[in-house]
């Protein structure tokens, strides 16, 4: 078991984070987490952490939170 | 091999009765180890007692665990006489040995102990028993076959109800055990010595209870329960605030499915001393969960130390 990941004081489930192939397909299955304001860029930031990556989601253009 | 019609060997039955320079002679036994029916420990498992029963004692399988219990303070000796029967002409014949059966007091751990000792009662017949000798510093039990050693088979095994305080002597409380086999301990007792520098009294110690309790159940939307730990009356936050808030120590199970719903993030809250465990899948209202923290190698991996899993229920809303 790897260890969990701490972001924003919360500890996440580094394996099942993991597990997503894509910023976008891990977003789309977190959404009940980080809610609130600039979700989908914490999202993408945590999701960056875990995987030692600079992925951001691929269906938006733009920003990471959405804003244009 | 057979030794004729009458089946008994004779010539085997003899005691020889010099006087050893070292004999064993029990002093007050001031705990009891409690082992599943049926285990038996080789040479190799004495030799390394300690490692031994530590692993039996944290046990990830509850009904293979093993149960120190302790520390009596004193003991009643209700076992029963030997039967006798006398013939015509006065001369007593035996007709069977009597029973060991010990009733023991403790104060510490109190009621929650009592609690907990409770779910014993009766289930002598799930575990064989060793006696605590702490003066001579180590565990009293029975051969099994030539070179194994096991506990004592039990009769009787119950927590007696508690005598309340009277105003003129403290609450007593008392665990009781009854052998099965007088045998085991008259002939083929067995004592399992330990150095000095590992005292039997503290050396082994059971684990914890712990006690999960539903803060908020639940909710299917957001995929959020909240729950509290505690150990008899201390919540576990107080100790454990960060080592509890790890993915791994939660589970949550589907009761209908069966199927795991993983833990996505945990959080200890600090304004109600509870901890906020979100899950991955998707969760719908109605569906009742089981809660699960541990397994105690889990717990012990995260440093919470000689502390039982535990687990409850939620229905989702």
């Amino acid at each position: 078991m790897t260890q969990d990941t701490k972001y924003e004081g919360i500890s996440f489930n580094t394996d099942w984070i993991s597990s997503h192939t894509s910023v976008s397909e891990f977003i789309s299955n977190a959404t009940h987490l980080l809610v609130g304001e600039n979700q989908e860029l914490k999202l993408t930031e945590l999701y960056n952490i875990v995987k030692g990556t600079d992925e951001k989601p691929s269906k938006k253009k733009g920003n990471a939170d959405g804003r244009q | 091999m057979a030794t004729g019609q009458l089946g008994l060997n004779c010539a085997t039955i003899i005691g020889n009765t010099g006087l050893i320079s070292c004999p064993y002679d029990p002093k007050n036994f001031n705990g009891i180890l409690l082992l599943p029916k049926g285990t038996a420990l080789t040479p190799a498992q004495v030799s390394a007692f300690q490692t031994t029963v530590n692993a039996g004692i944290i046990n990830d399988n509850a009904s293979a665990r093993w149960f120190p219990i302790g520390i009596f303070e004193d003991i009643e000796d209700k076992g029963t006489d030997a039967v006798e029967t006398e013939t015509g002409y006065g001369v007593a014949k035996l007709v069977r040995l009597g029973k060991y059966r010990y009733r023991f007091m403790y104060s510490n751990g109190a009621m929650d102990l009592h609690a907990e000792l409770s779910k014993f009662n009766g289930r002598q017949d799930a575990f064989d028993l060793w006696f605590t000798d702490p003066v001579n510093n180590g565990f009293l039990g029975t051969a099994s076959g030539q070179s194994n050693v096991k506990g004592f088979s039990l009769d009787t095994l119950y927590a007696p109800n508690i005598k309340v305080n009277t105003g003129a002597a403290a609450s007593q409380y008392m665990f009781e055990v009854g052998l099965e086999d007088e045998k085991q301990f008259n002939q083929n007792w067995r004592f399992i010595k330990l150095p000095d520098t590992l005292p039997v009294h503290d050396t082994f110690t059971g684990l914890k209870p712990t006690r999960l309790e539903i803060v908020s159940e639940l909710v299917a939307s957001t995929k959020v329960v909240v729950v509290r730990v505690w150990s008899g009356n201390t919540n576990l936050y107080d100790t454990y605030s960060v080592q509890l808030a790890t993915t791994n120590l939660w589970d949550a199970i589907n009761n209908a499915t069966g199927v795991q719903n993983a833990t996505a993030s945990v959080v200890a809250a600090p304004a109600t001393k509870a901890f906020t465990v979100t899950l991955t899948s998707t969760v719908t209202a109605a569906e009742e969960y089981t809660i699960q923290l541990g397994t105690v190698t889990q717990l012990t991996a995260a440093a919470i130390l000689k502390q039982a899993n535990a687990e409850t229920n939620t229905t989702a809303v």
